[in-house]
């Protein structure tokens, strides 16, 4: 993330990491990266990983070398653009550094906009963790 | 929220009365969102990593597009 930093490349997380990150209980494989770059440029940002010792296992996902997943996103249906989005991201902790995390409610959105068979699943969990922080927030 | 994984039980307290989840449920979603974005990361790390879900193998186990 800091090498991407470091190339000017601007990310944020998103997907179901991001969802992780905020307290849905779920777990996931990967980690998404939108990136502010046009798609044909996907190997900028895998020859960042692969100067790191990444190995490539798709044109879009790259293997760590502590085997985390990362898959990089151009584009990101039901949602703005990635400047747009970007605005409204939280700072959170990952892998020691603060990064731009998408909040709940993005995710949502874009879930709701793809709908595979996993998405209908992941958006109830969210859904109940946007109720559980109401109801915590309500109690304080 | 400010809080910890330890701080579970706390959350629970405040979360308990929500209606339409059970008693188990409401200790997972507790334990989710009384730990750190790393506490959680790690708990997903872990998790998927006691099942042999770790890396480019849950690819293929999984099926995963």
């Amino acid at each position: 993330m800091g090498a991407l930093g470091a190339e000017k490349i601007k990310f944020q997380l998103i997907g179901m990491s991001a969802a992780v990150l905020q307290g849905a209980p779920v777990a996931t494989i990967d980690v998404d990266f939108w990136l502010d770059l046009p798609a044909r440029q996907y190997m900028r940002a895998a020859n960042v990983a692969l100067s790191l010792g990444a190995t490539m296992i798709r044109n879009t996902v790259v293997e760590l070398s502590d085997g985390t997943l990362v898959n990089f996103v151009f584009e990101v249906t039901g949602l703005k653009g990635f400047s747009v989005e970007f605005r409204k991201a939280r700072r959170m902790a990952f892998c020691g550094m603060r990064i731009p995390v998408m909040p709940l409610e993005s995710i949502r959105r874009s879930k709701a906009a793809v709908m595979r068979p996993k998405d209908a699943a992941h958006i109830i969990y969210i859904d109940q963790i946007l109720r559980l922080l109401r109801a915590y927030k309500r109690k304080k | 929220m400010k809080t910890s994984l330890k701080d579970w039980p706390e959350v629970f307290e405040r979360i308990k009365r929500v209606r339409g989840l059970d008693e188990s449920e409401k200790v997972l979603y507790a334990r989710s969102l009384a730990a750190t974005p790393t506490e959680r990361w790690d708990m997903n790390e872990t998790y998927l990593r006691s099942l042999g879900l770790w890396g480019r193998s849950a690819l293929k186990k999984l099926n995963s597009n």
